[in-house]
């Protein structure tokens, strides 16, 4: 695959490569089809909803998108240190945004269990295969990110750490967009 | 690429916007909440997209795309909590 | 033509074309039955010759990518074949194997599953062709130059053997029968076949408009990306009414929507590269079929595809007219419709002539479109109609086809306009007349 991000028409403006960014912009698609989605379902079935939805626990989530936001200025930081050229500062930026990451998770399985020991699973109802499928979705490309994060951490070239980050970045992105729409608001 | 204080700033106010809009939920259920919540969540994404992603400097197309993603993202969860209200 | 062994593709494409008439006719066979029960009731049942009308259907467009494979890697990997007389035996064995299903068919030897008919041991032979046509190319392209094109076309034949193995598997249990078998159905025409035909367009798009290779390989990166991103999830959409869980629902929705994009890349990328290559490639009918291609692909797979691929709504069109039509359009205009162009592009090359036939080949796109076109409209209305009176007022299903028979005749009548255009194209092809003959290098525009 050729390494270069130039001449790629408007996805070269964006930073780091740009077939990441068609992946970036799919997803954004899904999720965004996912949020209309719950949104119509919860006009469909509003007593459901409300009756399912007190069942979350909004500081959790709450906890989540700082961890995850923290998470991001680690990785953000991360460029900056490769944009310098100090590329051991940039690992550590790296290790920190994925140590963060590591957390989220951590909370989110620790979020299912408990929700799993209540007895709610993927097939309860509307609500909770939307719940289990958005953050399900969501989380494992957390997972992938981490990954990604662990390669890059081998391999820092600029172009790599964009790559990875840009997308680390987009996880922050619809997890902001996730955390009110299937949290707060009732 | 921004400046560590850029970056820092935009942390701080989407960690203050994030406690906002929990501190809002939490303490009632009015529709000012509700907007509250998807305020600060857009606000969150626009910061992402502004500050880590450093997409100011990106070109206006980019900008209205994201920006077209995020607002019919806003208006189809307000208009379906809307909706919701009336039919209630 | 850069190369010797590139010849052997006309084996492959006139063997595909016979079969692409056969299919036609049988076609025409069970639109006749359908209208008229009685027809050839003791000699040929419905199911059998619709099973050779779909089975041809499938066989000939292989032969074609095998085709298309054997002229197109070595002049990009810049290098003669791996082995001319490899691609030759694989040919005949090929040719006998589906041969022999048929005559095997007639005598009532099949299997069960849509699609996958051919008795086990016909099903190994595939298999044997297949790793030897793997073979031959993946040794092509190891010696020589690798292009975004052949390492596209690669992953794509690859992937077409390796899900073609579950067609061997085949459990007790109905519903792990049918998600296996939607991995063979589902993931080649949505999935590894979208990468054999993205990258022959893009082939054909340099060879056609001049544009930059560069430029060409970064439409299909994104192109495929998108294929697959979206086509396997995809694959959900069959999972709504099997007996798997009901998120499939969810995930078949959003994902297969998403489906549409990599069709409507394509359109995007064919007529860019038109409309800034600009220059004028003597052979107009070639680049008519690509155009085509792309866009016909976009309404039958994309636009077709999309109009009952939501679970609400495939709740009321699950398995009417509705799928027919959409199959009918989507295989045209995505698989018929590229076999087509990359012969129309091939065939004068590997003949050394300059483009010949080209008005007749147009005449044979134009006809043969608006038949195809015009099936998919009948069988359309078909379907709506089958739809509101089976399932939403829910009369019996005979009594339902009874008022369709208006449509089934039109598509009969239309079914007789494609074959016309088939004719036409066959001829187009096969007939080169007294075309002119070409020396070597004026026959191998610049890339
Ligand atoms: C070139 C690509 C495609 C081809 C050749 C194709 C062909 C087919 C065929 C032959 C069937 C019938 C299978 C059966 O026997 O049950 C089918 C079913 C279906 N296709 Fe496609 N298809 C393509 C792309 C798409 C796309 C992009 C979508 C969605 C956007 C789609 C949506 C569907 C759905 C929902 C069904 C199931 C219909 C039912 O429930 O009966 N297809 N397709
Ligand atoms: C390029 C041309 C054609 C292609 C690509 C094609 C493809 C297909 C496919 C994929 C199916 C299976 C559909 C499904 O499972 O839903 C099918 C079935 C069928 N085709 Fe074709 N076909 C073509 C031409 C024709 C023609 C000319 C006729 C004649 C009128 C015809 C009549 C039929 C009939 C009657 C069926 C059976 C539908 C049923 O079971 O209800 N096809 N064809
Ligand atoms: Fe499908």
């Amino acid at each position: 695959m050729s390494d270069d991000t130039e001449n790629w028409g408007a996805l070269s403006e964006l930073p780091g490569n740009p077939l990441m960014w068609v992946l970036i912009l799919s997803e954004l698609m899904v999720f965004g089809a996912f949020f209309a989605a719950f949104s119509v379902s919860r006009v469909l079935h509003p007593a459901m909803f409300l009756a399912d939805q007190v069942r979350l626990d909004r500081l959790v989530g709450g906890v989540n998108t700082m961890l995850l936001l923290t998470s991001g200025l680690a990785a953000a930081l991360a460029v900056n240190a490769r944009g310098m050229g100090d590329i051991r500062r940039c690992r550590l930026w790296l290790g920190g945004a994925a140590l963060l990451g590591l957390g989220f998770l951590g909370v989110k399985l620790a979020e299912y269990s408990d929700k799993a020991a209540q007895g709610f699973g993927i097939e309860t109802d509307t609500f909770w295969t939307l719940f289990y499928l958005m953050t399900g979705f969501h989380a494992a490309h957390v997972v992938l990110g981490l990954v990604i994060m662990a390669i890059v951490v081998w391999k820092p070239s600029l172009e790599n750490v964009e790559t990875c980050v840009s997308f680390w970045h987009m996880v922050d992105l619809i997890w902001v967009l996730l955390y009110p729409i299937v949290y707060l608001i009732r | 690429m921004p400046s560590a204080f850029t970056l820092l700033r935009a942390w701080g106010l989407m960690m203050a916007l994030t406690g906002l809009s929990l501190w809002a939920a939490i303490s009632d259920q009015s529709i000012a909440s509700t907007l509250a919540a998807m305020g600060a969540g857009v606000l969150k994404a626009v910061l992402i997209l502004w500050a880590y992603l450093n997409l100011r400097r990106s070109p206006s197309g980019w900008k209205a795309v994201f920006g077209v993603f995020l607002i019919a993202i806003a208006l189809i969860v307000l208009g379906a909590f809307w909706v919701g209200k009336i039919v209630k | 033509m850069k190369y010797d062994s590139q010849k052997v593709a006309l084996y492959y494409f006139a063997g595909a074309l016979v079969l692409f008439v056969a299919q036609i006719l049988f076609g025409l066979v069970i639109g006749t039955i359908v209208v008229l029960p009685n027809t050839l009731s003791e000699l040929l049942p419905f199911n059998i010759a619709r099973m050779i009308h779909t089975n041809a259907l499938i066989v000939w467009l292989l032969m074609g990518f095998f085709g298309a494979s054997y002229y197109l890697i070595p002049e990009e990997a810049e290098t003669e074949l791996y082995s001319t007389r490899l691609a030759i035996v694989q040919f005949w064995l090929f040719l006998i194997g589906a041969a022999a299903a048929v005559v095997g068919y007639l005598f009532h030897i099949h299997e069960g599953r849509e699609f996958l008919e051919q008795p086990l041991w016909i099903k190994l032979a595939i298999v044997v062709v297949a790793l030897m046509f793997l073979f031959n190319i993946t040794m092509t392209v190891l010696k020589g130059r690798k292009t975004a094109i052949t390492n596209i076309l690669l992953l794509g034949l690859w992937g077409i053997a390796v899900f073609f193995l579950f067609s061997l598997y085949n459990p007790a249990n109905l519903i792990m029968d049918k998600i296996f078998w939607w991995w063979v159905v589902h993931l080649w025409v949505e999935g590894v076949w979208e990468l054999v035909m993205a990258s022959i367009l893009a082939f054909l798009m340099i060879k056609l408009t001049g544009v930059d290779r560069e430029v060409v390989e970064k439409w299909l990166y994104v192109i495929i990306g998108l294929a697959l991103f979206s086509g396997i999830l995809g694959t959900g959409h069959h999972y709504y009414w099997i007996g798997t869980p009901g998120y499939w629902q969810w995930i078949g929705s959003v994902f297969s929507t998403l489906e549409v994009a990599p069709f409507f890349a394509m359109v995007v990328f064919t007529f860019m590269m038109v409309w800034k290559g600009g220059r004028a490639h003597p052979n107009k009918a070639a680049l008519l079929w690509s155009l085509g291609c792309s866009v016909f692909a976009f309404f039958g797979a994309g636009v077709w595809g999309f109009l009952h691929t939501l679970a609400p709504v495939n709740y009321i069109t699950h398995g009417t007219q509705i799928t027919a039509a959409h199959g009918h359009l989507a295989f045209y205009g995505a698989y018929v419709m590229i076999n087509i162009a990359i012969m129309t592009y091939a065939m004068p090359n590997i003949l050394k002539r300059e483009p010949y036939n080209q008005l007749l080949n147009m005449w044979g796109f134009w006809i043969t479109s608006s038949g195809v076109t015009f099936m998919t409209f009948a069988l359309t209305f078909a379907g709506v109609v089958q739809s509101h009176l089976q399932r939403v007022l829910g009369m019996g299903f005979m009594e339902v086809q009874e008022q369709l028979s208006l449509f089934y005749w039109m598509r009969l009548g239309a079914g007789l306009a494609t074959f016309i255009g088939v004719v036409l194209i066959v001829w187009s092809l096969v007939v080169p007349g007294k075309a002119k003959q070409v020396g070597r290098v004026a026959a191998q525009p610049a890339e």
